[in-house]
C-alpha cells in the first residue's frame, strides 16, 4: 500500500483503451452458469442493429461524436452484461435507449462547454443523397437548411420526442426512456410535427 | 355538414397506430367523408416524410472497428470471469452496493468537532493512501469497487480519531479521501466522518466530482495518480479547477449518489 506522493508508479497504462465511467453504468453480476456466447452474440447482433439509431439520437441531444462512440460501447457492453445475467430481454431496443439517453445526458453535464456541440452544428452534418442531380441536391440542402433551423427551435423534449419516434420507438417506449406519461409523449410530439407543418406550410405558401 | 373534426394530436396518434382500436375506426370514418381533416393528415405525413429523409442523411461512421472493439471487451470480460468464477456472485452483491453508492454511515451519535474543517480531512490523520493499480484496471474494474462498505469497526476507528462521540444518523458519512473507483485504500489513513449537509463543499459535492475525475481519467484525460493526488491534496480546490466555479453548482449540492444509512 503507498501513500499519494510517491504514486508515480500509478501512472496510467499506456495500453490502456480509454473508456467512459459511469457511475450509473450496470453493474457485472455473476452468471457463472449462463453461457457467455449466447450473450456475446446476441449484444453483436443488436449492436448491428441499434448501433446507427442510436448515434444519431446522441447526436441530436448535442454530444460530440467522440462521447457518441464511447456512450455507445458502454451502452452495449451493459447489454452484453445484463444479458449474460439472464435479466429480462422484453423490449431490448426500448432498454438501449433508455440506458444511452441516461448516460447522455450524465456525460453532457459533465464535459465543459467548449467541447459541447453546439446543437445547430450537430445538425449540419446531413449530407444529401449523392445519386441525385445537382438541381435535385440543390433542393435538398435548400430544406434541409429550413428543416435544421426548425428542429434547433425545437424544445429539447419535443425534440427528443421526434427523434426518438423517427428511430421507431412507439409512444410507450418513448415514454420509457424519457419517463414521461404517454399522453405527454403524445402532445409533444404533435407539438413537434405542428412547427414543422408550419415550416412546411410557410415555405410552400 | 361536418362538425368536430379530429384534433392534432389524435390525427398523429392515428398516423402512429397508437389509438384504441375503437377510436381509430371513428377516425376512419370521419376522414373518409372529411377533406379537411384529410389534408392535415396529409400535411402532417409530409412533414414526417421531409424529416425522416432529413434525419436519415445523417453520415454515420463504418461499424467495424467499434464491433471489434466491442467483441474484445465481451471477450476479456467472460474469460475474466472463467478464471475467478467462485467470486462471481460475491461481485454481484459488491455491484448491486456500488449501484446503490452505499458507503457505511455508522450508527452513532454526537457533533462535529468545531476544530475540524467541515470539508476537508484532517491531512496528519487522513493523508490518503492508495492500493497499487493501474488505470487500466481502474477503469475496467469500476464498478467492482465503487461505494465499496466501510466495515464497522473500521469506522469506529476513524470516528474515534476524529475525537467524534455518539455522530448522529444520516449526518456523517465515512467516507473515502481516495475513492476505491480511483484506486483509494480501505485504510484509516484514507477515511475521514464527511458531514453530510454542513456547508457547502459536503459529501455529494464530493462524489460529483469524483464521478469526473473517474471520466477523465478513464477516458485518458487526466493520469490516475494525478487525479488521486488532487483528491488528498485538497478536494475542495480540485473541484473548482474541474467544474470552473468557485462553489459548488446546485445540481451536484443536491446530487444524492450514496444511500444515506440510517
Amino acid at each position: 500500500m503507498e501513500g499519494v506522493p510517491g504514486a508515480s508508479r500509478f501512472e496510467m497504462d499506456a495500453s490502456a483503451k480509454p473508456s467512459l465511467l459511469f457511475s450509473l453504468i450496470s453493474w457485472r453480476v455473476g452468471a457463472d452458469t449462463e453461457p457467455s456466447c449466447e450473450a456475446t452474440a446476441e449484444a453483436a447482433s443488436l449492436f448491428q442493429t441499434h448501433r446507427q439509431p442510436l448515434l444519431r439520437y446522441l447526436r441530436s441531444i448535442g454530444l460530440p461524436a467522440q462521447e457518441c462512440d464511447e456512450i455507445v460501447q458502454e451502452v452495449f457492453f451493459s447489454l452484453f452484461l445484463h444479458l449474460k445475467a439472464g435479466k429480462p430481454r422484453q423490449n431490448l431496443a426500448g432498454w438501449i435507449f433508455r440506458v444511452a439517453h441516461n448516460l447522455g445526458l450524465k456525460i453532457r453535464s459533465q464535459i465543459s462547454s467548449d467541447r459541447l456541440v453546439v446543437l445547430d452544428k450537430a445538425l449540419t452534418e446531413h449530407h444529401p443523397d449523392p445519386q441525385r442531380n445537382g438541381e435535385q441536391r440543390m433542393m435538398d440542402i435548400e430544406r434541409y437548411r429550413r428543416l435544421r433551423s426548425v428542429v434547433a427551435a425545437l424544445a429539447e423534449q419535443e425534440r427528443q420526442c421526434l427523434f426518438l419516434r423517427a428511430e421507431g420507438l412507439r409512444y410507450r417506449e418513448i415514454a420509457g426512456v424519457l419517463d414521461l406519461s404517454i399522453g405527454t409523449v403524445s402532445s409533444l410530439l404533435t407539438r413537434a410535427l405542428d412547427k414543422l407543418k408550419r415550416a412546411d406550410g410557410a415555405i410552400n405558401r | 355538414m361536418l362538425e368536430n373534426h379530429i384534433s392534432n394530436t389524435d390525427l398523429v396518434m392515428a398516423i402512429d397506430g397508437e389509438l384504441p382500436v375503437s377510436r381509430q375506426r371513428e377516425i376512419d370514418e370521419h376522414l373518409h367523408s372529411c377533406w379537411r381533416c384529410r389534408a392535415r393528415r396529409a400535411q402532417y405525413e409530409r412533414s414526417i416524410e421531409e424529416f425522416i429523409t432529413w434525419h436519415t442523411a445523417l453520415p454515420v461512421p463504418p461499424p467495424d472497428g467499434p464491433m471489434a472493439r466491442l467483441r474484445a471487451r465481451m471477450a476479456e470480460a467472460s474469460q475474466r470471469e472463467e478464471r475467478i468464477p467462485v467470486r462471481s456472485n460475491r461481485i454481484a452483491y459488491a455491484g448491486l452496493a456500488a449501484m446503490a453508492g452505499a458507503i457505511v454511515f455508522v450508527l452513532m451519535w454526537g457533533n462535529f468537532p468545531s476544530n475540524v474543517s467541515a470539508a476537508t480531512p484532517n491531512p496528519d490523520q487522513t493523508p490518503g493512501m492508495t492500493v497499487p493499480v493501474t488505470a487500466n484496471e481502474v477503469c475496467e474494474q469500476r464498478e467492482l469497487d465503487e461505494g465499496r462498505p466501510v466495515s464497522s469497526s473500521l469506522a469506529d476507528v476513524v470516528f474515534s480519531q476524529y475525537g467524534i462521540r455518539d455522530p448522529q444518523p444520516r449526518r456523517y458519512e465515512v467516507d473515502y479521501l481516495i475513492t476505491p473507483a480511483l484506486g483509494g485504500a480501505e485504510d484509516v489513513r484514507n477515511l475521514w466522518p464527511q458531514p453530510y449537509s454542513v456547508g457547502m463543499w459536503n459529501s455529494r459535492v464530493k462524489d460529483a466530482l469524483e464521478d469526473r475525475l473517474q471520466n477523465l481519467v478513464c477516458t485518458g484525460r487526466l493520469s490516475l495518480a494525478e487525479a488521486q493526488q488532487e483528491l488528498s491534496k485538497n478536494w475542495v480546490a480540485a473541484y473548482q479547477k474541474h467544474f470552473h466555479t468557485s462553489q459548488p453548482l446546485a445540481e451536484h449540492a443536491a446530487f444524492v449518489k450514496d444511500k444515506p444509512w440510517e
